[in-house]
C-alpha cells in the first residue's frame, strides 16, 4: 500500500477545503494518476482551476512539486510516486 | 521515495529542483532564488530604471508578484544607501476581496522597515469599484475597465504624494507577453510603444518602470513559495477581461508546447517599439476638467467619471 501527502496551495487549498490530504493506493502511482484522484473527489471545480481544456494538462495552470522538485525536472507527469511522498500543488493565479 | 536528481547547472554542486524549459537551466533552490534576483538587477540596469539616490514607490497589491518585487527592491537598495523604497497600496473598494491583501502588505512593510501609503478609491474618486460595478449595465464596459484606469492614475496620485521620483510596478514577463499581443491585436500602436519596462518622462507622470518584466509568473510563484512570502493567491472576483483571458491561455498553452514563447514576444516588442514610437507619438496636453495631462481634451478618468455620474 502506498500513501501519498498532498498538498494543494492558494486557490487549490480554498477550493479543496482542506490544505492537505492523505491518499492511499494500492500500488505504485504517478503524478497523473494523483491529480484523477484528486479531481474525482473534489469534482468540476478543481478540473477548472488545475486543467487546461486543450493541452488536456496540468501544466500551463500549475507548479507541481515531487517532494520539492518541481517534476519536469523528473518525468512530468509521468514520475512516479511511493510511499511517504508528498506532492505540492502551486496553482498560477494571475494577477500580483 | 528518492529520486536522482540532475546537478545545479550553475553551482554543479546541490541537486536541482527546477528546471527552466526555455533555457535548459537545472537549478537548485539558492541559484534559482539567486536567478530571480541577478534578473531583476539586469533589468534595472539595463534599462536605466533607478537613480542612486531615487525615491522608488513600490505599487503594491498583496499578490506574489508585487510582494516579491518589494522584497527583493529593499535588499537591492541596501547597496545604495541614499535611495528609497516606499510601498504604495490602493484600496479599489471590494468587499471580501481587498482587505486581505491590505493585511499582508502591512504585515510585510512592518517586517522590512518600510514606509506605505494606501490611498483608495473612494478618497480619489468619490466611488468604490463595487459601487461603480453597481451602476455599470451589462454589455458596457467590464469592471477591468474601470479599475485599469483609475488604479493607473492612483498610482501614479499615490507616487507624487510620496515625493517619489520612480514608480515600479510588478508586471511580471507573461504581463508583458499578453500586453503586447493585446496591444497588436487592437492595432493600438501608442499603447504598444508605451509598455517599455523603462518608462517615459512625461510631464504630470511619475516615471513608471516595471523591474520584474523579464520574471515568468511560473517563476515568480516559485519564488516566493521558496522564500516563504506569503501573498494572496485568489484572483479579484472581477478579473476577467475576455480578451486577455484568451490570450493568457493562448500564450501559456504555446509556452508548455513552445518554450520560451513569451521571451519572443516580449523581445520582438522592445526591438519594435523604437520604429513605431514616433509614428504613435502625440502631443500630451491637459484635462479640461481635473488639469492632469492627457492626449484628448478630457482624460479617461474624468470621461469614465461623468458617464457614473449620467447613470446616477
Amino acid at each position: 500500500m502506498v500513501l501519498v501527502r498532498v498538498r494543494m496551495l492558494g486557490t487549490l487549498m480554498e477550493a479543496s477545503a482542506k490544505g492537505e490530504e492523505e491518499l492511499i493506493f494500492q500500488g505504485e502511482v504517478d503524478v497523473t494518476g494523483i491529480l484523477q484522484r484528486i479531481i474525482d473527489e473534489h469534482g468540476d471545480i478543481l478540473t477548472e482551476l488545475l486543467f487546461d481544456k486543450v493541452l488536456q494538462s496540468p501544466l500551463p495552470k500549475a507548479l507541481i512539486l515531487f517532494n520539492g522538485v518541481e517534476i519536469n525536472n523528473l518525468e512530468g507527469l509521468r514520475t512516479t510516486v511511493g510511499d511517504g511522498d508528498t506532492l505540492t500543488l502551486l496553482p498560477i493565479t494571475h494577477g500580483g | 521515495m528518492n529520486k536522482a536528481v540532475p546537478l545545479c547547472t550553475k553551482c554543479h554542486v546541490k541537486p536541482s529542483i527546477y528546471l527552466r524549459p526555455y533555457s535548459g537551466e537545472r537549478l537548485c533552490a539558492s541559484c534559482f532564488i539567486d536567478s530571480i534576483r541577478e534578473r531583476v538587477e539586469r533589468a534595472i540596469s539595463r534599462f536605466n530604471m533607478f537613480k542612486f539616490d531615487s525615491r522608488i514607490a513600490v505599487g503594491v497589491s498583496g499578490g506574489k508578484d508585487s510582494l516579491n518585487l518589494l522584497h527583493l527592491l529593499v535588499d537591492i537598495e541596501e547597496k545604495f544607501p541614499k535611495a528609497e523604497v516606499i510601498a504604495v497600496s490602493i484600496d479599489e473598494g471590494v468587499r471580501g476581496y481587498r482587505e486581505e491583501a491590505l493585511r499582508l502588505t502591512e504585515e510585510t512593510c512592518g517586517r522590512l522597515g518600510v514606509e506605505s501609503l494606501i490611498l483608495s478609491f473612494k478618497e480619489l474618486f468619490g466611488l468604490t469599484l463595487d459601487e461603480i460595478v453597481g451602476k455599470t449595465r451589462e454589455g458596457e464596459l467590464t469592471p477591468c475597465s474601470y479599475c485599469g484606469v483609475l488604479r493607473r492614475r492612483a498610482l501614479n496620485e499615490s507616487a507624487k504624494r510620496v515625493g517619489a521620483d520612480r514608480l515600479a510596478t510588478a508586471h511580471n514577463l507573461d504581463d508583458m507577453a499578453q500586453t503586447a499581443l493585446l496591444n497588436m491585436m487592437r492595432g493600438d500602436l501608442r499603447r504598444l510603444s508605451a509598455m517599455h519596462p523603462a518608462g517615459n518622462d512625461l510631464k504630470g507622470f511619475v516615471r513608471r518602470v516595471k523591474p520584474f518584466c523579464e520574471v515568468p509568473e511560473r517563476e515568480s510563484i516559485l519564488y516566493a513559495y521558496l522564500k516563504g512570502i506569503e501573498f494572496q493567491g485568489k484572483p479579484c472576483p472581477y478579473a476577467e477581461e475576455a480578451m486577455r483571458t484568451d490570450i493568457r491561455r493562448f500564450l501559456n498553452r504555446m509556452e508548455v508546447k513552445r518554450p520560451g514563447t513569451k521571451f519572443i514576444v516580449y523581445r520582438t516588442t522592445l526591438a519594435i517599439i523604437p520604429t513605431i514610437e514616433k509614428q504613435a507619438a502625440e502631443p500630451l496636453g491637459l484635462c479640461k476638467i481635473c488639469s492632469e495631462p492627457t492626449r484628448g481634451d478630457i482624460c479617461r478618468v474624468c470621461q469614465l467619471m461623468e458617464d457614473l455620474i449620467k447613470v446616477g
